[in-house]
């Protein structure tokens, strides 16, 4: 047999079980949040808040688990032929160490790729994700495993034992930790500057972690290694301080296609309280119409609000909790209508105009940008609006838990569905908007349409699958909720993102309006 | 032809000289004893030689390649044995030898199963539940199988009982019988190694004290015992440099020639001691060992 191929055999025969264990919990933390249901059917927020606390408490903690184990698995991998030393059996073998890097590597493909992969395929098709989604699962969690392990051979690759092992992996994830956690000072304007390190730090780590695995495994100059992995990491943790730049910022825009560029959003009009001088929410539109099931929407923006007078203020938009209600209207063919969609984004300064009082709206101008996605859009679920009713399209399930007994009027509503959080964490990219539901009450004998504002109780997710629980908050008084609710449909809009891109905005005057709700 | 040749051959750990200036030879097909007081640099020097650690200064090279550019190549004709060796312990003897027979390309399994034979190892047992020597001559059956060109064996009876020491040794030797092997042997169990060595290394301090064959060391090494008609009340000037460790009790008079020419050694015991009754006996390789170090550790003191 060929050399690399029997260490690879010999490895698999020695961590083979161990990693298929951890194969079988990835998949089964995975499946019990799949089943995981609220047991009771009485919409007591206090007991759901509680349950949902304490069942993402579990996998979060699964979650770290599973981390912490991958790590020592892919360290144990290492360890069973140490580099560091002069006491390793292969060292005085015909195993070079390009060699048994190779074959170190090579197995760590099949044991912490290819195994979890090939396990969690079917339990993500068997939950209902599409051949994207799972593909997209299947990237993250992939990418998210990958970089665990190149950081644990890393380490691996320069102690002598599990234990020593255990306490590097601490050190180093608690100094990163602290690293990127030394970022600028929050002003909005720095956002970008603080993803540009944070994607420019990780990006450096894991090219050192591989530079340093080759180099230790060619010549083993292990206390060098040390020297030159704890430079590396002061070096990446005082760029994390020092860095002030937007890379991401001068990253060029992707290409728009013409039906995006055609979406391109206008500011029409600035919503504001008639007595305050500044503006607390934003309405925009976009001047096209959907298509083909997708639409072009704002997610997130960014920049100066200057007055007339010369004060300015940073702002920052936000999806505001009636974000997209009104162009679910229209899309779900609800209330049927033509022309620009409507969207509300939230506006909250980060650093206010000085002094009082504050100028008019009116009188300001916008600049900076604006983020937008074009989405995909699907009316998820059309349920009617009943205690216990449950419905199910894909992966996606919803059941209504009932009506809670405060004011307003709000709808306890339970969700299992589809959502890529390997381990729980973020998903590794830049500006990346979530999924956005909108949520509408319709009631075509009292010919009424009500956007409900979602507030989450809470949510859980683990590599593909996430759970919540959802308060459904409504404008309808708490005495005439049963008469809303009976012959009324609950309809949910789902806005996937498929791609983003920024929209410059410079000096775009502002016109003043009467406040309106859409 | 030399199996191993070093130069100046350095290494420093700190401040210490585990290896000070090492120049040694070991011509091919010989079987050295490498021989030393615990810390005497024995198996520091293997070490180096192994590509197991790098010289801090000097260079030695093994089977013609610089021992820090030892590869697979190389590696395919060296047989390494060591009391601080690392096996992986959850294999069997089967699996660790199926797993070293794909490194080797010649492994000869008529002469695995020999030696399989020949140690008694039980093939379907994990190594940990082995003792320790059946462990290490397990290590040594995998390392003897392809017929190495070079066998070094570092510490290889610490912590073996007698009769697992002589099988151990036995099994070298008839192996080595068979070829032109080179073996290289460190310890300081003096009493096996002598059975095995044909040529003796002394290390002291990091430094070579001494390079020569086994014949020749016990050739010229022999406890010497003087009688004489009347105690002499103190020893006679003059003596030879190469008497040492001379005492005398009564009209004896004991010392260890380490020149010994059986004329000229009766020479001299005729002209320092005329009536005396002299009775040269051969030395064992320990008992010499022992009259190094002792030199070694005066000579030492002497210079602190």
């Amino acid at each position: 047999m060929n050399p690399t191929l029997a260490i690879v055999r010999k490895d698999l025969r020695r961590l083979g079980p161990a990693a298929a264990l951890w194969t079988l919990m990835q998949a089964g933390v995975t499946l019990w949040l799949r089943q995981a249901t609220w047991p009771e059917t009485r919409p007591d927020l206090k007991a759901a808040t509680e349950w949902m606390r304490r069942t993402e408490s579990f996998v979060t903690a699964a979650g770290v688990l599973m981390a912490v184990m991958l790590v020592l698995l892919a360290g144990a991998l290492v360890l069973e032929d140490r580099v560091a030393g002069s006491t390793s059996f292969w060292q005085t073998r015909p195993i070079g160490g390009r060699r048994l890097l190779g074959a170190k590597v090579l197995t760590a493909v099949l044991l912490f790729g290819v195994l979890p992969l090939a396990v969690m395929m079917p339990v993500w098709f068997g939950i209902g994700l599409t051949a994207a989604e799972t593909a997209q699962a299947a990237w993250l969690l992939g990418s998210s495993i990958a970089v665990l392990v190149l950081g644990a051979l890393c380490l691996a690759g320069l102690v002598r034992n599990i234990g020593e092992m255990a306490f590097a992996a601490l050190v180093t994830f608690a100094l990163t930790v602290l690293g990127f956690s030394a970022t600028g000072t929050g002003k909005v304007d720095e956002a970008g500057v603080l993803e540009t390190k944070m994607y420019l730090g990780i990006a450096l780590l894991l090219a050192g972690a591989a530079v340093l695995l080759l180099r230790q495994y060619a010549n083993r100059h292990t206390e060098r290694h040390w020297i030159a992995a704890v430079a590396g990491l002061a070096a990446v943790i005082g760029l994390q301080a020092a860095w002030r730049w937007d890379w991401i910022a001068h990253l060029p825009e992707p290409e728009l296609a013409a039906a995006d560029r055609a979406m391109v959003p206008e500011l029409r009009k600035l919503v504001t309280p008639a007595e305050a001088g500044v503006p607390r929410a934003l309405f925009l539109t976009l001047p096209a119409a959907a298509e083909n099931g997708e639409a072009v929407g704002p997610w997130t923006g960014q920049g100066t609000l200057r007055w007339a007078d010369g004060r300015s203020a940073a702002w920052r938009l936000t999806p505001g909790g009636l974000w997209g209600d009104e162009a679910a209207i229209r899309l779900a063919g609800v209330r049927p209508g033509s022309g620009p969609l409507p969207w509300n984004m939230a506006l909250s300064f980060t650093a206010p105009p000085e002094g009082a009082p504050w100028p008019r709206a009116g009188e300001a101008h916008f600049a900076g940008e604006i983020g937008l996605a074009r989405y995909r859009w699907q009316v998820l679920h059309r349920v009617p609006v009943r205690d216990g009713v449950a419905a199910a399209n894909g992966p996606a399930r919803l059941r209504i838990i009932g009506w809670v007994p405060d004011a307003p009027a709000s709808l306890l509503i339970e969700e299992s569905d589809s959502g890529v959080r390997p381990f729980g964490s973020r998903e590794l990219r830049a500006r990346d908007p979530q999924r956005r539901d909108a949520f509408l009450l319709v009631n075509e004998r009292l010919g009424i349409v009500k956007a409900l504002h979602p507030r989450d109780l809470g949510n859980a997710g683990f590599s593909g699958v996430r759970h919540g629980l959802r308060v459904l908050e409504t404008s309808v008084p708490r005495g005439q909720a049963a008469d809303w609710a009976e012959g009324a449909v609950l309809v949910q809009v789902r806005f996937d993102r498929i791609r983003s891109f920024d929209r410059k905005l410079e000096n775009v005057p502002l016109a003043l309006g009467q406040e309106e709700k859409p | 032809m030399n199996i191993i040749e070093t130069e100046n051959l350095t290494r420093r750990f700190g401040r210490n000289d585990a290896v000070n200036g090492l120049n040694l030879a070991v011509p091919e097909g010989s079987t050295v004893a490498l021989l030393g007081a615990n810390g005497a640099g024995k198996t520091t020097t293997l070490k180096l030689l192994m590509n197991l650690l790098q010289p801090t200064a000097g260079s030695a090279r093994v089977l013609g390649a610089d021992s820090r550019r030892l590869g697979e190549k190389e590696f395919a004709q060296i047989g390494y044995v060591s009391e601080n060796q690392e096996l992986p312990l959850w294999m069997t003897v089967r699996q660790l030898l199926d797993y070293c027979r794909n490194f080797y390309p010649t492994w000869d399994r008529d002469l695995e199963a020999t030696l399989l034979k020949q140690f008694a190892l039980p093939t379907d047992r994990p190594l940990k539940q082995l003792s320790r020597g059946m462990t290490m001559k397990a290590a040594l059956l995998s390392s003897l199988a392809y017929r190495p060109k070079l066998l070094v064996l570092d510490e290889p009876f610490s912590g073996l009982d007698p009769l697992m020491r002589d099988e151990f040794i036995s099994g070298v030797l008839e192996v080595s019988a068979t070829g032109q092997w080179t073996v290289v042997v460190s310890s300081h169990d003096i009493g096996e190694v002598e059975r095995l060595a044909d040529r003796v290394a002394m290390l002291d301090a990091g430094r070579l004290r001494l390079d020569e064959t086994t014949e020749a060391l016990l050739g010229r090494f022999r406890r010497i015992e003087a009688t004489l008609d009347e105690a002499p009340a103190a020893l006679p000037a003059g003596l030879p440099t190469a008497w040492r460790e001379v005492e005398h009790a009564g009209r004896v008079i004991r010392f260890v020639d380490t020149a010994y020419a059986r004329e000229a050694t009766e020479a001299a015991c005729r002209r320092l001691f005329p009536d005396a009754a002299v009775v040269a006996q051969p030395m064992a390789l320990r008992d010499i060992f022992i009259v190094l170090a002792r030199q070694a550790r005066g000579a030492a003191e002497a210079a602190a």
